[in-house]
């Protein structure tokens, strides 16, 4: 046994010293997408309030047009939204101590995000490297450690994969278009797929992702945005639930389950709902890559619905949003 | 527990480090067994319930079948345990199926019915561990062997971690008492055991899990891929679900050797092989010899008229697809496969080539005939494969069609590689490395090359695992059986 364990020990070493030249190799990604959460952080901490905080999965920061909203309502907007692998937890406790008085949250989650557990290590873990605050913001409940012990060699895959390709390359890879941190503009959209084709319809023919049993997670996620609601109230901000635009197919093909959700949405979520289902089933044109992110047609579709919807919810005021923020 | 992930190395160096700090087998054995339905309760605790009612109920029955002298009781106690474990198969694998078809054939003859389906989860390796513990209640039926009065070790038999969901599904005979006697800790067999796990990662998370992109994106949407396309995705799944199995094998088998348990052989590199009866047995060798041992022979097996045979054949390559699960396309790829079979298993005089012996012949270079021989055998099992990966029989007829239809259209060959170019240079390596190595049991098996050779050979296979396994998680394609 003695001599066993001396071989494997002096294995292990050997690729612990390979894995040290690997890892001195790898960089974090300044231009990634995640990259864009600290600038998103930087413009809440300075926006003056009132300020429109938008939460959300991938569907918001493809499909809002800030600008056009600040025009329009006279209110600083911040895009927070980043991508729904991040789970609904974080996204709502990276804004819930930052919520400030007057101010307006509308919340815009995925009908995957409410009915699923999303994250993913990989995500996480880059978002890590770019936040380290997050980690404190995430719910560290037993199915996301568990999905760090099933998950941690994509993790490590992930460091070994940039630190050997830097290694050959002398250059930090990074992600394509838009999938960077340049993409964004400085309200927290994505735009940098406004000037790119969207992909073929065939390619990107998926559906939603809602599976046959998630009223238990649905009931969870519910809870999660009641707590959120409280809290925000408690600091004397507003909060709104919009719901994501996608294709007309997918509203077809899934309506009985989404118009279940949207239900349970209005029968247990304390947030005001803005918006149906139908108005929010968009053509399948002014989709770019996937059934949430959308073109800039589609971008300005839906942010004139939600300018629409809060219209009245916006208290008026003197001076334009783009005055109060500094 | 998956065995690709990170929490089955932490769980793998926790349990090895305490199983051999005993010296007690019972002991061990009480180790193992915890160990075991931690293992298995990590998908859902529930399951743990159902495998220990399941285990439980066979241990019970054999220490009654080796008690009783009376024929008809002892065939009751079989019955009750056949029963038992045939009817947690059915209802949880085939019930919704029986129902479905039953509905869909009352209503073709204007009487339909609307009973309910169930929304079942299947437990995972359910057709694993029940096999397994049926083996043992007919071995002690036929009073081939003794019944355990141990509950530990049998349970550590029928519970053993490595191979309890996908096998190899091990004969009580063989496995039980290597947990009724003492084990010592052997340093070559521990080595030779993560040689062979380091193998089969290898097998599943670069080359299985790459080539799983390729075949995905093409089944998905058969429709909008060409005939050329699909019979490159069609070969694909053949050495996908190859090296998604085999590896599961050889993880499970190098686990067992690190706990200095001996598992049978799973597969033995059954692409080479130069017929239909050959492949298969080179191909899942566990089950095959299970349905040979308690269908085939059975029935009468092939000591019998030519016709008969036939019929036996048909009937256990058939009942091998549905094992696999409960849907048509099973049934269809077993019946394929069975008359796959039937021309050599008929002609009676010729030359069986057994899982031990080389396949291919021993020549380095294979001749022309050999090579003819084994192309023609893998293309017959790709067409089985179609059936086997095809969501429906509709969709595998129409990916038939097309490999005929499209074959004429020079625009068909644009093959969708991307996302599996590195899944199929780590395919060619296999290959390669499996014909030159296919007279031992696994390829990186090679206690002749120099230390630094060997250390450099796992060193590499290492982090190319590592590099080259796409960033996604892919559970072992047999856990849905």
């Amino acid at each position: 046994m003695p001599r066993f364990l001396l071989k494997l020990f002096l294995f292990a070493l050997l690729q612990c010293a390979i894995g040290a030249v690997v890892l001195a190799n790898y960089r974090i990604d300044d231009n990634s997408f995640l990259a864009a959460v600290r600038d998103k952080h930087d413009r809440l901490a300075k926006l003056a309030s009132p300020r429109l905080v938008l939460v959300g999965g991938s569907n918001v920061c493809f499909g809002t047009d800030s600008a056009q909203i600040e025009k329009s309502l006279a209110i600083g907007p911040v895009d927070m939204a980043m991508q729904g692998s991040l789970g609904v937890g974080y996204m709502l406790h990276e804004v819930e101590d930052e919520v400030r008085p007057g101010d307006i949250v509308v919340v815009s989650p995925e009908y995957e995000q409410l009915t699923r557990r999303m994250q993913e290590s990989v995500t996480l873990m880059r978002l890590f490297e770019q936040n380290p605050a997050a980690v404190g913001q995430v719910d560290w409940d037993w199915p996301l450690v568990k999905m760090f012990l099933d998950e941690g060699h994509l993790c490590i895959r992930e460091v070994v994969v940039r630190g050997i390709d830097r290694l050959a390359s002398g250059k930090t890879p990074t992600s394509p278009l838009p999938y960077r941190r340049e993409a964004f503009n400085e309200y927290g959209d994505v735009v940098g797929h406004h000037a790119m084709a969207p992909l073929p319809a065939e390619v990107r023919a998926s559906q939603l992702l809602l599976g046959d049993s998630f009223d238990g997670q649905l009931r969870a996620t519910i809870g999660q945005l009641n707590a959120f609601h409280e809290a925000c109230r408690k600091r004397g901000a507003d909060v709104y639930l919009f719901l994501p635009a996608i294709p007309e197919r997918c509203l077809k093909r899934d309506e009985q389950k989404i118009r279940h959700i949207v239900e349970r949405l209005k029968s247990d979520c304390t947030i005001p709902i803005l918006n149906t289902p139908d108005e929010m089933a968009f053509p399948e044109s002014e989709f770019f890559n996937t059934v949430y992110h959308l073109t800039e047609a589609g971008t300005a579709r839906r942010t004139s619905l939600l300018v629409e919807r809060l219209r009245d919810k916006i208290p008026s005021r003197n001076g334009t949003a783009a005055s109060s923020a500094n | 527990m998956i065995f690709t992930t990170f929490a089955f190395v932490l769980f793998l160096a926790v349990i090895f480090t305490a199983y051999w700090s005993f010296t007690s087998f019972k002991v061990q054995n009480g180790l193992l067994v915890l160990a075991s339905f931690l293992f298995y309760g990590w998908w859902d605790v529930r399951f743990c319930g159902l495998m220990f009612w399941a285990a439980g109920l066979d241990f019970l029955v054999g220490v009654g079948l080796e008690k009783s002298t009376n024929p008809r009781a002892r065939r009751a106690l079989l019955c009750v345990t056949l029963c038992a474990n045939l009817g947690l198969l059915g209802f949880f694998k085939y019930y919704n199926f029986f129902i479905e078809n039953l509905q869909a054939a009352l209503a073709t003859i204007g009487s339909p019915i609307s009973p309910s389906t169930l929304y079942v989860v299947l437990p995972v390796g359910i057709s694993f561990y029940t096999f397994q513990t049926m083996s043992y209640t007919i071995e002690v039926y036929r009073r081939r062997m003794h019944a355990t009065t141990s509950a530990i070790d049998y349970f550590a038999f029928v519970t053993f971690f490595p191979q309890l969901v996908a096998g190899p599904i091990e004969r009580a005979y063989r496995l039980l008492p290597q947990f009724e006697t003492t084990r010592r800790f052997d340093p070559a067999m521990a080595t030779d055991g993560c040689r062979q796990m380091l193998w089969g990662f290898f097998k599943k998370m670069a080359i299985a899990d790459n080539l799983a992109i390729a075949v995905d994106t093409c089944y998905r949407n058969p429709g909008a891929h060409s005939g050329p396309q699909m019979a490159f995705a069609t070969i694909c799944f053949a050495f996908q679900i190859y090296c998604d199995f085999s590896a599961y094998s050889d993880i499970a088998t190098g686990t067992g050797k690190l706990f200095g348990i001996q598992l049978m052989r799973n597969f033995a590199y059954p692409y080479f092989s130069q017929t239909i009866g050959e492949f298969w047995r080179r191909w899942h060798i566990s089950l095959s010899t299970w349905f040979r041992d308690y269908v085939f022979i059975p029935l009468g097996g092939s000591r019998t008229t030519a016709a008969r045979t036939a019929q036996n054949i048909l009937a256990t390559f058939t009942l091998s697809g549905i094992w696999h699960g409960a849907s048509w396309n099973f049934l269809i790829w077993g019946a394929i496969n069975g008359l796959g079979v039937l021309p050599t298993a008929l002609r009676k005089s010729h030359v069986i080539i057994r899982a031990h012996d080389t396949p291919g012949g021993e020549s380095l270079i294979p001749s022309p005939v050999t090579l003819f021989r084994m192309l023609r055998t893998f293309l017959i099992i790709c067409l089985g494969w179609v059936f086997f990966r095809a969501a429906t029989i509709h969709d595998a007829l129409s990916i038939l069609r097309g490999f005929v239809v499209d074959a004429a259209h020079p625009s068909a060959y644009h093959l969708p590689v991307t996302g599996s170019v590195k899944g199929l240079a780590a395919l060619a390596m296999l290959i390669l490395a499996e014909w030159v190595q296919r007279r031992r049991v696994y390829p990186l098996d090679v206690p002749n090359w120099p230390r630094a050779a060997r250390w450099l050979a796992y060193t590499a296979l290492f982090w190319a695992t590592l590099y080259i396994t796409p960033g996604t998680r892919s559970p072992f394609i047999y856990f849905q059986f």
